[in-house]
């Protein structure tokens, strides 16, 4: 469960990158940017659905890593520790007023790529959940954080994320049979949609 | 047994469950069956593709951590300018007060303080909180406007770093509104410390609250602009 967590599922970041960035070089910062942006993105896209906000957090991520990069101690993952900027980055957006306000000027978000059909459906489903939700189970199914671990970071108890992660699963069920119903009966070869 | 998910969810994933209610629920092939779905589908989530960031981000990351880097430079220019200010001012008070002075007038904010604001009676009901000279000072006159600024400001951070490709009209105007603010900033620095008029305090801090809803409007109408 807590495989991306520990780091394996990670770019590797080449060290003199990781020197060079933390003595200022905007290359070696480029380097790093080319190389984990997609990590992030994708991060920040199922966390927070919009791809603006998305691309806010991008960005606010790796000018937060620019401006601290100098703070990290480097004893884990430069991953792990960008990861966890980003996680917080989105949970700002989530926390913010300002983003249930702006979601009523921005188009529905296009649809994510996907290779099969069922991760499309996933994709869709995991966007529909309500925010919290979506947070945690992500949190926890995919990043690997405990329950314990998720509570902090969202200043909650450890409690609140377990019933999250069971209404988070109850509602996938849900729009996923929802989903797959929608597409059986709508075949456009059969003219039934 | 009808299970409930959190805790089929906690047998998932290998924590602590009372053995009695962990062997109720494996005895049902239902719930065993529900536990792989579960697997799978958080095992699917792992497996879903990574998507690709748009392609113009990086320089727009380069220009705002530039701002940022150059914005404390800014305010600390500006801080040290107030200061200096501040302590001409000073000096100036020092030396023309004693000459300006009448033996009835013991007002040293009123050379400071606008002529007609610091001649202008307290006008507020509730009771003063100190007295300086013969001027009442009542934080009650304009804890509104603070309040009203600390909450634009808080508006004004949200949005701050969003709007992202902006015109040089825009850029000019945002710039203008800010440098007010360092101004007003700073003259309320030395208002405060020195306890000047109330009056005076507070059309600095209507001021202050007016350029932040330009600032906000002007911000605001940018956003709505990229956004649409």
């Amino acid at each position: 469960m807590s495989q991306m967590k520990q780091g394996s599922g990670y770019p590797k970041a080449e060290p003199e990158w990781l020197d060079g960035a933390r003595r200022g070089d905007m290359r070696a910062h480029a380097r790093l940017y080319e190389t984990f942006a997609p990590m992030v993105y994708t991060l920040a896209r199922r966390m927070l659905v919009s791809p603006t906000l998305a691309e806010d957090a991008l960005q606010e991520t790796f000018v937060e890593v620019i401006r601290s990069i100098g703070t990290w101690r480097g004893d884990g993952e430069f991953g792990l520790w960008l990861r966890r900027i980003a996680i917080n980055k989105c949970l700002m957006h989530l926390r913010s007023s300002w983003v249930s306000r702006r979601g009523e000027y921005e188009d529905e978000p296009e649809a994510l790529p996907a290779s099969t059909d069922d991760q499309l459906l996933l994709e869709r489903a995991l966007a529909a959940l309500p925010d919290t939700a979506r947070v945690v189970v992500l949190l926890h199914d995919v990043e690997g954080y405990t329950h314990q671990e998720i509570a902090r970071l969202m200043g909650r108890t450890a409690s609140f994320s377990k019933s999250q992660l069971a209404r988070a699963h109850d509602r996938l069920r849900a729009l996923l049979a929802d989903e797959s119903k929608e597409t059986t009966l709508c075949e456009p070869a059969l003219k039934t949609c | 047994m009808r299970a409930r998910t959190e805790d089929l969810l906690t047998l998932r994933d290998g924590e602590p469950i009372d053995a009695a209610l962990r062997e109720r629920l494996l005895a049902d092939p239902e719930n065993r069956r529900e536990i792989d779905r579960l697997t799978r589908v958080a095992e699917e989530l792992r497996r879903l593709p990574p998507l690709e960031p748009p392609p113009d981000v990086w320089p727009r990351i380069v220009a705002a951590a530039a701002e940022r880097n150059a914005r404390p430079w800014k305010l600390r220019a500006a801080g040290f300018a107030g200061a200096l200010v501040a302590v001409a001012m000073l000096v100036a008070a020092a030396v023309i007060a004693p000459w300006q002075r009448s033996p009835d007038d013991a007002t040293v904010a009123s050379v400071t303080a606008p002529r007609d604001v610091a001649a202008a009676p307290a006008r507020d009901a509730e009771p003063p909180s100190r007295v300086t000279g013969n001027t009442l000072v009542t934080r009650a006159d304009y804890a509104p406007l603070v309040a009203e600024s600390v909450r634009l400001e808080r508006l004004l951070a949200e949005l701050d770093g969003r709007p992202r490709r902006i015109n040089a009209g825009t850029a000019f105007t945002i710039a203008n509104l800010e440098d007010h603010l360092v101004l007003l900033d700073d003259a309320l620095t030395y208002a405060e410390a020195r306890d000047l008029d109330p009056d005076y305090r507070r059309l600095l801090w209507r001021e202050r609250v007016d350029v932040m809803n330009a600032l906000m409007h002007v911000r605001y109408a940018h956003y709505q602009e990229v956004a649409f």
